[in-house]
């Protein structure tokens, strides 16, 4: 590959991290339900990224590698409050709200349910069951996303499933929201 | 997760994400045509799946999945992904669903495997996702494929079927689209639209006035018939 090559290769893959960081908001803010921290988190795997851009071998890859570089972000995020607080209980308080009331009021009722729903899930279920609704990726690619066998993306995604569709399909609200709590 | 009935839930949540190999996909597809309870499973999967789905719409253009493996129509892969139907039906046979890895083949194959044979193409097109985006390239794509296909003199019949949240595409007074469903059905023969009657009957159930488009034809049960068409050879795709 000549100068202008390389110079090609790294527009190239400059315009697809601009392409994806709406993607990358919207992944970390279905994970973490809190803006500024959606936020925070999609810029620090873009900041990232652009530093470990040499490891990437396959544009085409692309998606697959940020999204586990926002996956490490998380964790490390988790890890940095572990000392101060329990992970759950990070969950509890950034997740009660994923946004402002006139955000709320802006989107349709479901929407709000759901969202919530899915905040009320192990943050496990809910990076798998968003990779695979949200991110339409298949198992085998979350599985490599967030490092875990597909054996464990399979039973993540079902308990996932199962807890939302108490939550959203069956249960009334108030009696779901105490069997959620169940949910490992 | 416990469940009495001998199907598990794994297998099912495989099935509704398209990870099963075809052979297994038919053997779950016989199970389901006699037994309304797993119809009832797969349908309420479907439905979270859409509820999931629809949770966290992308604010910034540009950014759309690049990878699904499940066909969606407002993927950049999508005509590819119906070109892959189309062609490898005049084939070998195609399975239940198309698998990426069709999809994101050289559109170029799929003209060279068109070639040798000009035999009629059969595609479904389920629509269970309520978003105006959705409809809008599935219309847009089906159009696309029809036209071609027309123009290479490649017979074709596509399906377009929908339920839950999608009925809303045949919805006389919810259709972002009536007059374009109206001319795409007066242009081409051989394009069919249905409804699903049992989600018909679950918004009459709600109160819902659901008044259909006169180009929707409502079928019994969405499932079934994709089930039916898949058994007749046809070849099944998710917008």
């Amino acid at each position: 590959m000549n100068i202008f090559g390389l110079f090609d290769g790294q527009k190239n893959f400059i315009k697809r991290l601009e392409q994806n960081q709406g993607r990358l908001h919207r992944l970390a803010l279905s994970w973490c339900h809190n803006r500024a921290l959606a936020e925070d988190l999609a810029q620090e795997a873009l900041s990232k990224a652009i530093a470990k851009s040499s490891q990437l071998r396959d544009l085409e890859s692309l998606e697959s590698w940020l999204f586990g570089i926002l996956s490490n972000c998380l964790n490390d995020h988790y890890r940095r409050y572990k000392e101060a607080l329990d992970i759950e209980e990070i969950d509890e308080k950034h997740l009660a709200s994923d946004g402002t009331p006139e955000d709320d009021y802006q989107q349709s009722e479901m929407v709000v349910r759901v969202r919530r729903a899915i905040a009320k899930l192990p943050v496990g279920q809910r990076q798998v069951v968003t990779l695979v609704d949200l991110e339409e990726l298949s198992y085998m690619d979350v599985a490599n996303i967030l490092e875990i066998p597909v054996g464990t993306v399979m039973s993540r995604l079902c308990r996932a499933r199962q807890a939302l569709k108490d939550i959203l399909l069956e249960a009334q609200p108030a009696q779901a929201a105490s069997n959620i709590a169940r949910f490992k | 997760m416990k469940t009495e009935h001998p199907v598990s839930d794994e297998l099912l949540n495989a099935f509704v994400d398209n990870e099963l190999d075809s052979a297994e996909k038919s053997r779950l597809l016989g199970l389901i045509a006699a037994d309304s309870q797993l119809k009832q499973r797969i349908c309420e999967l479907w439905q979270l799946k859409e509820m999931v789905g629809n949770a966290y719409p992308l604010k910034t253009s540009g950014s759309k999945p690049l990878h699904s493996r499940r066909g969606r129509f407002n993927s950049p892969n999508f005509t590819h992904a119906l070109a892959a139907g189309l062609f490898t039906l005049l084939g070998v046979g195609a399975g239940w669903l198309l698998h990426s890895d069709k999809s994101l083949a050289p559109a170029h194959n799929y003209a060279r495997m068109a070639e040798p044979q000009a035999k009629e193409s059969k595609l479904v097109l389920h629509i269970f996702s309520g978003e105006s985006v959705r409809f809008d390239a599935a219309l847009d794509q089906a159009e696309e494929l029809l036209r071609s296909a027309n123009k290479l003199g490649t017979p074709v019949k596509l399906d377009i079927v929908a339920n839950g949240e999608g009925l809303r595409l045949l919805q006389a007074d919810a259709s972002p689209y009536p007059e374009r469903i109206k001319s795409l059905q007066h242009e081409y023969k051989d394009l069919n639209f249905y409804a699903c009657g049992v989600t018909i009957d679950k918004l009459r159930r709600k109160g819902v006035n659901v008044q259909l488009l006169p180009e929707a034809v409502i079928t019994p049960s969405a499932l079934d018939l994709i089930m039916a068409r898949e058994k007749q050879g046809w070849v099944y795709i998710q917008a």
